[in-house]
This record gives C-alpha cells, structure tokens and sequence, in this order.
C-alpha cells in the first residue's frame, strides 16, 4: 500500500517532468472565446503621459461598435522596460493577440504571423520590412526621434541663439552653466533609456550613419564593430559635457517623466527628447519651449526616424478577427489613427497619409529637419540587420556607467561583446 | 502494522504540489543550463559550456559583489543589533510591548510599499533632500540613489531597517526558552551581566541564533524586490543583485539556458552556506 | 547599585525610544504626506497634513489603470485560498513526518527541508514553460499552488518540530478507542496544533499578500503588490500619488498587524525557534 502510493506519486511526476522536457519548443494554445460567445483578441499596449489608456478604449469602443462579433481585451504593458515585460508573456504563454511595439521581438523565429496580403497593401512599401523573407510586422507609425529642447526664458535672458553647429551647441551649454544654471536635463534609474539614449540619437547614431551608412549589416557580418573611432569620439565627448557638470546633478535618480518635469519647472535648462514631447507641450498649448536639432558634431545632415511595428501572435486562435482589427484601425476608420498619431506626434505609414493639425512646437521640430537626411536607429533597424533583441537594455546600462564616468574605451568593448553574444543566443 | 501504513496518504497532497510545481522546475532548471535555449528556438544541447561562462561573466561578477557587501553587512547588522534589541525589550512591561510592536512593523509591510516609500524619501527631488534644503543645509545634499557607493549604502540601510524587527523577533523568542532559574543561579554565583550573557543565554540561545542567521543570509542572497523598485539595478550595474540578474538575463535577454545555470550555482550555493552555518552552530552547540 | 541601575534603564530607554522614531519616521512621511498636495510635500516633508486633502486618494482611485477593487481580490483570494490549502496540506504531511519512523519517511523529511533553501528564482522561467506546455493559463488559481508549493518546505518543517513535541498518549488513546487515523488527526491533533498553525498562517498570508516577484514574473497577475508597482510608474513624478498608493497597499496589513498584534508576536514566539 505505502509503497504503491509512493510509485504512483512517482510516476506522476516523472510524467510532469517528460511531458513538460519534451514539450518545451512547441507552444501551447490557449482558449480565447470571451463567456459571451463573442471572439476574443487580446491587445497588447503601453501608456504614456501621451498616448494615455483614453487614446486605447477609444480605439477599442469604435472598433467593438463597428465588429460587435469581437471583443478586444487591452493588456497594459509595466514596468519601465516593455521589452522585458513582452518576454515575461511569452515565456508564460500569456502573450496577447496583438502587440504593439513589436519590431525587436520580431527577430526572434515564430513568434509572429505572417501579415496577409491584403494587409500588407494598406502600408507604404517603404515602410514594410521583411524577417527570414517573411513579412510578420506592420508598421504602425513613424516617429521623428531626438531634437533638443530648451526654455526660452533662460536663451533670452542669456541672449542665447539656438545652435547650428556643434561647437556652438557647446557654447550655449558653458554659458548656460558660467551664468550658475543647469544646461541639460536627462533621467535616470527609473527609466534607463533616458539617460543616454537620447544623446547617443542625436548624436550617435547620425555620426555612425554619416560614415558607415550599413552599418547594421557591417555589423552583422563582422565586417565592422561598434568599437570604432567614431563611437569613441561622439561617447568622450558626450562624457566630456558630464564632467564639465552640464547635466542635472539629480539626473541619474530622475525617472523620465521626473526628469521631464523638473525640465518643465525651470531645473534645466535644455533636454533632448523625442517629437513626443513636442505634441505634449502642443497639447497644454505650451509656448514657454522651444526645439532646435541637436547640431552633429561632423556637420552632416541626418536625422533619425523610427517605424514603430504592430504584430500579431503566432499562437493567436483568431488571426482573422486580429487582422480585422488591424485594419480597422490603419484603414477603415481614419479618425482612429488619427487621434493615436497626434496623441504622440506621430506620423502615418499607411499609402493613405493620414495628417492632423499640428501645433507651434511639432511645427518647428519637423521645419528643423525638413533639409535633413532620415535614417532608422541603429538598434531598432527593423528586418533581417536587427540588433539582437536586449541590445539596447545593455546600451542603456552602458551610457549610464558612462554617466557616472566609466571608461568609454571598455564600454564600447563591452558592446561588441554583448551583441555577440546575444546573437549567438537568440 | 496496517494502521501505520494508512499514513503515507496524509503526505500525498503535500509531495505532488510541492513536487510539480517546485521540484519539477528546479530539475527543469538543471536541464536548461545544459542548453543554449531562447525558450522558444529548439534546444541545443551544449554541456557545461553555461557554467564555463557563469565564471568569466564580469557583469555576475559584480553582482555578486554586491550580493555579498550587501549580505554581509546586513547579516552581520541585524544579528548583532538584533540579539540586542531582544535583551532589552526582554521584560514584561507594557512599554516593552509597544517597542516590540513598533520595531515590528516594517517586515510586515510589503517591500514594494516599503521601496517606494524610501526611494522618495532617497530621490534626488525627495523628501530627504526637502528637508536637508529646509534646513539650510544645501550643501549636504546627496544623490543618493545616483551613485554606486550611496545607493548600496541606501539599499544596505533599507534592508537593515526592513528585517531588524523580525530578528529582534527571532532572538526573543530564543531568549524566552532561557529558564529564569538559570539566571537565578548564575547570580548566586556571583556572575555579573557578561557572565550571565557568555554563561547561560549565549550557550542556549545557539538554535535560536542558527535560524536568525540562516534566514538573513537566504533572505540577502535572494534579494529583489527593493534593488528592483529603488534603483532597479542602476545606476548601469551598479547595485544589481545576483536575482536580479537571472532575472534579466532570463527575462529580458532570453538566456533561458544561461540564466538557469547562474540560478542553479545559487542555489548550490545556498545549500552549502546553509549546511555549513547548521553543522557549524549544532558544533557550537554542542561545545558550549 | 541601584542608582547605576537606573541611569542604565534611562539609557536604555532613551536608545529604544531613537531607534523606534527612526523605524517609524518613513512611515509616518508616507502617511501623513498621503494626506498632502504634492507641491507641500518637499517643503514640508515632516509637517503634520492640516488641512488633510483627499485629493492623492481620489486620484488613485480615478486612475483608469488602477482597479482597486480587483486588486485587493486578487491578493485576498490568493492570501486566504494559498494559507488554508499550505496549513491543511503540511500540517497532514508533519502528521506523517513526525509519526512515522521510517526509511520513507526519513527521505521526505529531507525531501521537503530542501525547498527552505531554494532561491525561488530558480523556479520562475521552468515554472512558465511548464505551466504554458501543460496549457494551464496563468492566473489566480494557479498562483495559490504556486504559493503553496513554495511554502510547504517551511510549514511542514514547523508542524514536523510541533508534533515532535506533543505527546503521543493521546493519539494512542484515541486509536485504542476505534477512532481512524484522519479522525484523530483532524479531531485531536490539528486543534493542538494551534499556536503553531497561527505562526504558520501569519507567516505564509504576510508572504503572499507581500509577494512582488512572484505575481509578477508569473504572468503579470495583478495583485495589490504588482498593482501598484505598475501604477506608479507615470506618477512617479508625483510623491503625494505615489504616497497613496503605498497607503492603499500597506493601510490593511497595518490595522491588522496593530489589531491582532498579539497574535503576531505571540504565534511568532511560539513557533519561530522551531523554524
């Protein structure tokens, strides 16, 4: 008897531990007809101070009035790094139908379907990108990335001009900071993009662009490395302006939208950010800010935008009703699309534009770029030359040890290191 | 001899869900960090190579830095302190009673409520700062949680005042098994405090002291909760945790494989500081 | 002597008096700036909230993130569901550990110890990919065995010790009288069981109500804990917002804690030096 137990307890688990060894690989599906009968997608989204969960359920409603056949379920993103939250879904098998943001998890094989034809069609070609000769991904919108921002009563009481050139960028920051005020701004800890990232945008990206316009493909097949002279060069100088103590003292233990509010209240007096922010002051119709394109330091005339990626989940039960949804957002309804783009300062990837009204801030932020260049940031380059996913978390950490004054020479090692070896992983 | 059998069955419930949902695992855990796995990419079997680069990692490496500062300073704070609080609060008095409660609440709140609490108190644009500039005292304004050296020292300070009154709970209890006779009789002795302590509470407050220490080392070794909310393992890597980065290396990279071989040397490695702190103290114990 | 004595007890006091302001202190600015409008709060950290606004509260509760309702039951199902089902399964493996001498049984006592030591981290990405091959979603009852499972190394541990020390007579007796072996554990052991069964309750709610790591990496479930850690994130610019929040989630433990606080201590006396 005791012993007969003992087996079947045994046996249970050792059933558990096969079933579940020889599992792994394949994916489970989970049931998803809501209790109504009615089918059901679930949508993945974040929200910010911008796109805030009203920009969502509207999105929502309109869609469940037009298709009162599906219901749409939101699952809202935490925690400051979404990458990471993404990750934790899959790895649960609770990842939502439709996901936003979509572009790094992508470069990871099977987790997104294929977008159909039709869909497909409603998008700029431009824009579409391709994985493995497969196109999983839709371009959501197009955003215009990292111009600086500065308080217009601190340049006109310093009778300051918004630079040109990098030189002059970097008289505006020593007279700023010889008058005893603070010349940028910058986050921190809470939100670890926003420490270095925004920089290394502006100025990073563009330098690297500039001189290797393949870079991502040279870095993908080892033909070049992000150890080179030109990261060194835009990383020691941009270490050059913390030490000669141009960022907030504060930054480092500022959350973004701390940091982006002490900006707002006078702390600082410049913070480069992206063209979000600009449609937030738009929205309080805010006029005490101004923007100007951080000047590169080689003069040349680029400027980074991003397509932002919506995907639709390979373990889906309802493809259908996910792409009806789809569709209904970037085409049968224009108002939707609408208030989701000017929400954020956004810009539309479908073949029929869609255009919003823009306010004086998002005015002169796409004048400032209007000779320029655009190119696609490197670590978010959608398609085959994508950064390995988690790359950027580990650049993020980087520019904040080299905030707080690590060598720039190792860091920039430490790079290469990590790519290879989150490629090699994934 | 059948009655005695029958029993078996009052511990099946007990084995299978704590064998599923947690043997299972570990031994999954085991599997993985054989593989080069991304959790969803078939896997590759690649033997000891995970464990190879869980000791070239100087990212771990540095968490496990701060793991130990953090642990050490900490165990050795709470004990000490602990064990002291204990022998004066060791009285039947009301006002003993109300000091108990009071150092007990902070481990009976939430580490997340607890956590942001401090962390607005820390904040640059905190409390902390608020009162220092109050005060007139600007120049003392520190960026606490904003640099390596202050944040461990933040974290440490946090961890102290979170666990201190469950220790002090520990010791008191322990001190509680001590018979007043004891006492008595080492008095008649002519033993003063010291003797008192060294002679009769120490030798029998040993388990008592076992378990205190036991608990805060597993406790820092698994720490999360506050690195993650405070700094969230920033400023860079400078306050990450061993936890912390299975975490992100498991969650964030997808190093399915790699991050179950770091949580599987953790976990060794708890096994053997607990084994050895309780043969360790069991001598002590007996010694005494 | 005596004086010495005194002075000595002053000290002392003096010392617990420092000590308890210093534990209280952060608790008191979280608290009393609950009741503040963020812009006083940095210049008067420490200053008493009159006028009290409600202002932080009803922000939080209008918050279209934040589901205060489906929070606190979410961590209230888990916290009583995963308590009884850990007592009720430990304490009738401890019966068997504590009464059984044998080789079986000797295994198991180990068997089980070995969880008290496990990093829980250990378990968080096997547990998924279990749990997601099995097809068992993710959520509220799954998370109770979850706890369970992690809290059955200890409680069985506790109870093992507890019964140890119990008498066996009157067990015997009970048996000799025809009663069954689950009768006599239900009806003459379990209520002997009490002051470690209150050590054990205590201990394992305050875990899972506190628990932060768990329901977050499990499938995001949202507790109180995990709640509030993603509420917070667009306030964090604002610390009478964030104040409030973190009153919602420790107001409930505090009253509890000051309510059935000779519980606390006395079921933590009771049972910790046989944890």
């Amino acid at each position: 008897m005791k012993k007969r137990r003992a087996l079947i307890a045994l046996a249970l688990s050792v059933c558990v531990i096969a079933s579940s060894l020889m599992g792994c690989g394949k994916k489970a599906d989970t049931g998803s007809t809501s209790d109504s009968g009615k089918t059901k997608i679930t949508f993945g989204v974040f929200e910010t101070d911008n796109i805030t969960s009203e920009v969502w359920q509207n999105m929502i409603d309109s869609f469940q009035k037009d298709h009162p056949d599906i219901e749409v379920e939101k699952v809202l993103a935490t925690g400051d790094d979404r990458q990471a939250f993404w990750k934790t879904m899959l790895s649960s098998g609770s990842f939502p139908d439709v996901v936003i943001e979509a572009e790094q998890l992508a470069t990871m094989d099977g987790i997104f379907t294929e977008v159909p034809q039709d869909v497909q069609d409603l998008f700029e070609d431009s824009t579409l990108c391709q994985y493995n000769g497969k196109c999983i991904t839709v371009p959501s919108f197009k955003q215009y990335k990292m111009q600086c921002y500065y308080n217009k009563s601190v340049f006109s009481e310093l009778n300051l001009q918004e630079p040109t050139t990098w030189d002059e960028f970097m008289n505006v920051c020593q007279t700023i900071k010889d008058a005893g005020k603070t010349p940028l701004m910058c986050g921190g800890t809470g939100d670890i993009w926003a420490t270095g990232e925004p920089f290394w945008i502006a100025e990073g990206d563009t330098a690297l662009l500039a001189k290797y316009p393949d870079f991502n493909k040279d870095l993908k097949d080892g033909s070049n490395k992000w150890n080179n002279d030109t990261t060194i060069d835009v990383l020691s100088k941009w270490q050059d302006m913390i030490n000669k103590g141009y960022y907030y003292d504060g930054a480092m233990s500022l959350s973004y939208s701390q940091a982006a509010e002490e900006f707002q209240k006078g702390t600082a007096a410049m913070m480069v950010d992206g063209s979000w922010a600009a449609a937030g002051f738009d929205a309080e119709k805010n006029e005490d800010f101004g923007v100007f394109a951080v000047p590169t330091m080689d003069g040349s005339k680029l400027t980074v935008a991003d397509c932002s990626y919506w995907g639709v989940s390979e373990t889906c039960e309802n493809k259908d009703a996910a792409f009806q949804f789809i569709k209904y957002v970037f085409d049968e309804n224009p108002d939707v699309y609408k208030e989701y783009l000017q929400s954020d300062g956004l810009y539309s990837t479908t073949k029929n534009a869609v255009t919003y009204e823009q306010g004086a801030v998002t005015t002169k932020f796409i004048d400032n770029i209007k000779d320029s260049e655009t190119v696609q940031e490197i670590v978010k380059l959608p398609g085959e030359n994508a950064a390995p996913s988690g790359m950027q978390s580990f650049m993020d950490k980087s520019f904040q040890n080299i905030f707080n004054g690590a060598d720039v020479k190792t860091e920039v090692e430490g790079w290469d290191t990590e790519y290879q070896r989150l490629l090699d992983a994934q | 001899m059948k009655k005695r059998n029958m029993s078996i069955g009052f511990a099946v419930p007990a084995f299978v869900i704590y064998t599923i949902l947690l043997v299972v695992p570990i031994l999954m855990a085991f599997y993985f960090s054989l593989n080069k796995w991304n959790g969803f990419n078939p896997m590759q079997f690649i033997g000891i190579e995970n464990y190879i680069n869980v000791f070239k990692d100087a990212r771990l490496g540095n968490a496990v830095v701060n793991t130990t500062v953090i642990s050490v300073v900490v165990v050795i704070a709470v004990n000490v302190l602990g064990l002291f609080l204990a022998m004066l609060v060791n009285t039947a008095s009301a006002k003993s009673n109300i000091f108990r409660t009071v150092f007990f609440i902070p481990f009976v709140l939430s580490t997340v409520a607890i956590s942001f609490v401090w962390k607005s108190i820390l904040s640059y644009n905190g409390v902390l700062n608020g009162i220092l500039i109050s005060l007139g005292q600007s120049d003392l304004i520190g960026n606490w949680l904003g640099k390596q050296g202050p944040a461990i020292i933040c974290i440490i300070l946090v961890e102290i005042w979170r666990t201190l009154g469950y220790h002090m709970m520990l010791y008191l209890a322990a001190l509680q098994t001590v018979p007043h006779e004891l006492y008595e009789a080492c008095t008649v002795d002519g033993g003063n405090r010291w003797n008192k302590f060294r002679n009769v509470t120490l030798p029998l407050i040993i388990p008592g002291m076992s378990v205190s220490f036991l608990m805060s080392i597993i406790n820092e070794l698994r720490m999360y909760d506050v690195v993650k909310i405070m700094t969230d393992g920033g400023p860079g890597y400078d306050t990450e945790t061993i936890v912390y980065n299975i975490v992100s290396q498991g969650f964030s990279n997808s190093m399915v494989g790699y991050s179950s071989a770091i949580s599987v040397v953790l976990f060794l490695a708890i096994g053997a500081i607990s084994i050895f702190i309780v043969t360790m103290m069991n001598k002590k114990e007996v010694e005494m | 002597m005596k004086g010495k004595n005194r002075v000595v007890s002053i000290i002392q006091t003096i010392f617990l008096i420092v000590l308890a302001l210093i534990v209280v202190l952060p608790i008191y600015i979280a608290v009393s700036n609950t009741f503040k409008l963020s812009d006083i709060i940095l210049d008067q950290p420490l200053s008493l909230p009159i006028p009290p606004t409600i202002q932080n509260i009803v922000s939080v509760l209008k918050s279209p993130n934040t589901n205060m309702i489906e929070m606190y039951k979410n961590s209230i199902i888990l916290m009583v569901a995963g308590t009884l089902l850990t007592v009720v399964v430990s304490s009738m493996a401890a019966y068997y550990l504590a009464r059984i001498k044998s080789k079986l049984s000797g295994f198991l006592r180990i068997y089980f110890l070995i969880g008290i030591m496990v990093p829980y981290v250990i378990v968080y990405l096997p547990l998924c990919i279990l749990l997601r091959n099995l097809s068992i979603p993710f959520g509220v009852p799954i998370l109770i065995f979850v706890f369970v499972s992690g809290n059955i190394s200890f409680a069985t541990f506790m109870y093992t010790n507890y019964i140890h020390s119990l008498p066996i007579e009157l067990e015997e007796a009970a048996e000799i009288d025809g009663a069954s072996k689950f009768q006599v554990f239900w009806q003459i052991l379990f209520p002997l069981l009490r002051p470690c069964t209150t050590t054990i309750a205590i201990f394992v709610g305050l875990g899972i109500w506190n628990d932060f790591q768990t329901p977050l990496l499990l499938g995001q479930v949202k507790t109180i804990t995990v709640g509030i850690y993603t509420a917070v994130g667009p306030y964090s610019a604002n610390w009478g917002v964030v104040f409030a929040y973190v009153f919602f989630a420790a107001m409930p433990v505090i009253v509890v804690y000051l309510l059935a606080q000779k519980n606390f201590v006395n079921g933590l006396t009771a049972g910790a030096l046989k944890g």
